[in-house]
């Protein structure tokens, strides 16, 4: 009951102190626009999905179910709504052993980057005094390149979403914290990332990061708000039809 | 407090919320100047930025880009009996302490050891452990790899152990194995090189 | 579900009948070559998994030793039946905590913590009976086949007895038994099906004696840390499961039916094909903070396999790590007998080496540790203990 008390503290602590709480942010590397990508293959990589629930405590519990038809249904509406991007992209080929595992590898790192920016360089509350204000300049380092040769693709496409979903225990607290400051407290994390990396440079060209995303992945109608977001202000020269909020 | 590293980036957000980071506050510290760390003096050769959040007790830590990309500790004259990392969970999962009778190649198992429990990790492997220096003083220095389960990213890292006058001083960096660690360990090693405790 | 009864009627009446060879008394569950994805709706589930299982595939929590992932599919195989496990894919995790999952495609994830503590193949063996009872219940049972509900959508299974350090939660200290966690009508039907399995298996069932080893591991490190001690056998006033006490008896009794011990347990197959990748299982029990615990995981093994050379100096390894004056004493008697068999792996004389230098007994100590380096000039910390001889 202490820990929750103390945790309950800290989070409203946490409310006052930086009053805008995370929301969704685009960035594109300073020099880079939408007509680089005229004539250039970019490559598809399989999305990085994660679907849970918080304990009480806050710890994340993965959810096998959950996660395999989330990954299911965001690779079907990716595909439906790159479609409207006018650039042509390819999927990420089969790999077997090594080349797979370090394509995996690439993923994870793509994911901890976007998380990076977002949490030290996008959002208030915790920004890095070396990136704050500062040009949108992240790498992923060039031996990425290993990844481009085989496609001829010279642009890599990342995703990556976080959902878990908040448990009866922390819905509960939810309301404690409601009750207490009057603040709607996020049950929950619904993290996500799409990001545009140049695969000859290693140079990370265009990243949305949105730490409050809306859509309910378990389900398609929830996925399609989600992925709408997601490729929200890509970079495309091609007339786009208002996205869904 | 866990590790940041036990989470990914992905929960960062999720994390520093309820790490209160009004309390958080990052300090600059400029290229070339001397920092001084715990009565430690460090020089940079880019721009940090040091965490208000101690690893330890007698820690501090840096980063150039957020903790699981590159992240820099310091720690100074842990005595006989302290841990190094703060302890996670006090009952279950409690932390070594320093035992200043132990030899050189030693320090590399208590590194191993408490960077374990710090980081909750099932993959840890000592890769190399030779004498180096550390700040001038005759020190243990461990090349190291490591792979967590929730981000699933491979890390490696470099920490320099050195004991002097039976108290324990650590310099220790890690990054992803991809790109960001030789990004950084060259002005890092310098950074060891050149401490002065 | 009628076989099951047969088997269930056939369990009943070999209590009462003389002993009998095992193979001619039971024979599997009929095989309907149920695992092909059928219909759309399934089609598309195992798609999913698919992808799962290539994430976990990539992974580099993966362990990957060819040779240890065919030994255990030759064991599941025994137990199961070949025509069962021949489109099972095992995949081995690096994690300290006791468990196995099963994905509804058949792949199946093995965690290094848990062939850290079992020691023989008939225990590995009902420990996989008992996951595959359940995912063939489940199966069957049709439950695949509805993919929309969100609560028990892609039956996966999962067996944890979990001694974890990764659950951090403040309210998840005691060993959560989750075999026990099903419900009361699927229990049984598993406990059955699994029971005829390892029945028609070459293997003796040893299954719960792994659980009471478990819970004497939490208890052991309970006792360290002052904590009070959970007594799983009586059902207690908090205990939202009074059928846990009753099932590990029920479990305790099929075992002690006529016939059930028969077989060869593979423990010497086993304990040879583990000591290959010893330090894969253990290094996290040594490497820990759990003294009690891996102590007593490491006197288990010990005691029913043996105690080599091998293992007398992953023990010196824990107690060395502790390092208090009367455990640097305990470990180097451990490495001392570990160094009477020359084929003893170069760690016992680098062991041997640090302790004695620690308790002061300088010439024995740089011996031995001439020794390690003569036998590993690679050592990964050849150049740091060559300092100490210098010294």
């Amino acid at each position: 009951m202490m820990q929750r008390f103390l945790q309950a503290l800290a989070l409203i602590l946490a409310i006052s102190a930086s009053p805008a709480i995370a929301q969704e942010k685009g960035a594109v590397r300073p020099g880079f626009s939408a007509e680089q990508l005229v004539g250039q293959k970019v490559l598809v990589f399989r999305p990085t999905v994660w679907v849970g629930e918080q304990s009480t405590a806050g710890m994340p519990e993965p959810n096998a179910d959950w996660t395999a038809q989330s990954r299911d249904l965001l690779d079907a509406e990716l595909r439906k709504q790159r479609q409207g991007l006018g650039v042509e992209f390819i999927d990420e080929p089969d790999s077997y052993g090594d080349d797979a595992k370090l394509v995996a590898q690439y993923r994870s790192l793509f994911t901890t980057v976007a998380g990076s920016v977002m949490v030290y360089q996008f959002f208030p509350g915790n920004r890095l005094p070396t990136r704050k204000n500062k040009p949108f300049e992240w790498s992923m380092g060039s031996e990425i390149s290993r990844l481009g040769d085989r496609t001829g693709a010279r642009y890599g496409l990342f995703v990556s979403t976080e959902d878990q979903y908040g448990s009866t225990g922390r819905k509960v607290f939810q309301f404690l914290a409601a009750g207490l400051v009057g603040v709607g407290v996020q049950s929950g994390v619904h993290t996500g990332y799409a990001g545009l990396v140049d695969l000859k440079t290693g140079e990370l060209v265009w990243l949305n990061a949105d730490g409050q995303m809306g859509g309910d992945v378990r389900n398609s109608e929830g996925m399609q708000k989600r992925v709408a977001q997601l490729l929200e202000d890509f970079p495309t020269i091609a007339k786009r039809p208002v996205s869904a909020k | 407090m866990r590790s940041p590293l036990y989470y990914s980036g992905l929960t960062a957000l999720a994390l520093s919320l309820v790490s209160t980071p009004a309390l958080a506050g990052w300090k600059l510290i400029p290229n070339q100047q001397i920092a001084t760390v715990d009565g430690a003096k460090i020089t940079p050769i880019t721009d940090w930025n040091q965490s208000g959040t101690r690893p330890g007790k007698l820690g501090r830590v840096w980063t150039k880009d957020g903790m699981s990309l590159n992240a820099f500790e310091v720690f100074s004259g842990i005595p006989h009996g302290m841990g190094l990392y703060r302890e996670v969970n006090k009952k279950t999962n409690p932390m070594p302490k320093f035992d200043k009778s132990i030899l050189l190649p030693e320090l590399a198992d208590f590194f191993e050891r408490s960077f374990r429990a710090s980081n909750r990790l099932s993959d840890f492997q000592q890769i190399k452990a030779e004498p180096g220096l550390l700040g001038g003083h005759r020190a243990l220095v461990l090349r190291y790899q490591f792979t967590n389960h929730h981000d699933e990213l491979t890390r490696i890292g470099e920490a320099r152990l050195a004991v002097v006058s039976g108290k324990l001083y650590v310099a220790n960096f890690h990054a992803p194995a991809l790109h960001y660690f030789e990004d950084r360990i060259g002005e890092v090693r310098t950074m060891m090189d050149g401490a002065k405790f | 579900m009628r076989w099951i009864t047969a088997i269930a009627t056939a369990l009943a009446f070999c209590g009462q009948a003389n002993a009998a060879s095992k193979s001619k008394e039971f024979t599997r569950p009929p095989f309907s070559g149920a695992y092909e994805p059928a219909g759309v709706d399934e089609r598309g589930l195992w798609m999913l998994m698919d992808e799962e299982e290539r994430s976990v595939r990539d992974s580099p929590t993966i362990l990957n030793d060819p040779q240890l992932r065919d030994y255990l599919t030759g064991i599941l195989c025994k137990t199961v039946g070949f025509d069962r496990c021949n489109t099972a894919r095992i995949y081995i995790v690096k994690d300290k905590s006791f468990n196995a999952s099963m994905a509804p495609n058949g792949f199946m994830r093995i965690h290094t913590g848990l062939l850290a503590r079992v020691f023989s193949e008939s225990e590995l063996s009902a420990v996989l009976a008992h996951e595959f009872a359940h995912f063939e219940l489940r199966h069957s049972l049709g439950k695949f086949r509805n993919i929309r509900r969100s609560t028990d959508v892609l039956a996966w299974v999962s067996l944890a007895g979990a001694v974890t350090n990764t659950n951090t939660s403040a309210l998840q200290n005691s060993i959560v038994l989750q075999i026990f966690s099903y419900s009361r009508e699927n229990e049984r039907d598993a406990d059955l099906l699994a029971a005829a399995y390892i029945r028609s298996s070459p293997y003796p069932m040893h299954f719960a004696q792994i659980w009471s080893r478990m819970s004497e591991e939490d208890n052991a490190n309970r006792e360290e840390r002052k904590q009070r001690k959970i007594s799983r056998f009586a059902p207690g006033p908090t205990d939202s499961h009074p059928t846990n006490a009753q099932r590990f008896v029920y479990l305790a009794k099929l075992e002690a039916e006529e016939g059930a011990q028969e077989g060869d347990d593979g423990a010497s197959e086993y304990r040879a094909q583990t000591s290959r990748i010893l330090p894969e299982l253990y290094s996290a029990l040594v490497m820990g903070n759990e003294f009690s615990g891996a102590d007593y995981v490491i006197r288990g093994r010990g005691d029913r396999l043996g105690w080599d050379s091998l293992l007398l100096t992953t023990r010196g390894d824990l107690y060395r790590q502790r390092g208090n004056p009367r455990d640097l004493v305990t470990a180097q008697a451990f490495f001392q007998k570990a160094t009477q068999d020359e084929a003893a792996p170069p760690e016992a004389w680098r062991g041997l080496g640090l302790t004695s230098l620690r308790i002061g007994e300088t010439a024995v100590g740089k011996t031995a540790l001439q020794q390690y380096l003569t036998r590993q000039p690679n050592a990964k910390d050849a150049a740091s203990i060559k300092m100490l001889l210098e010294d």
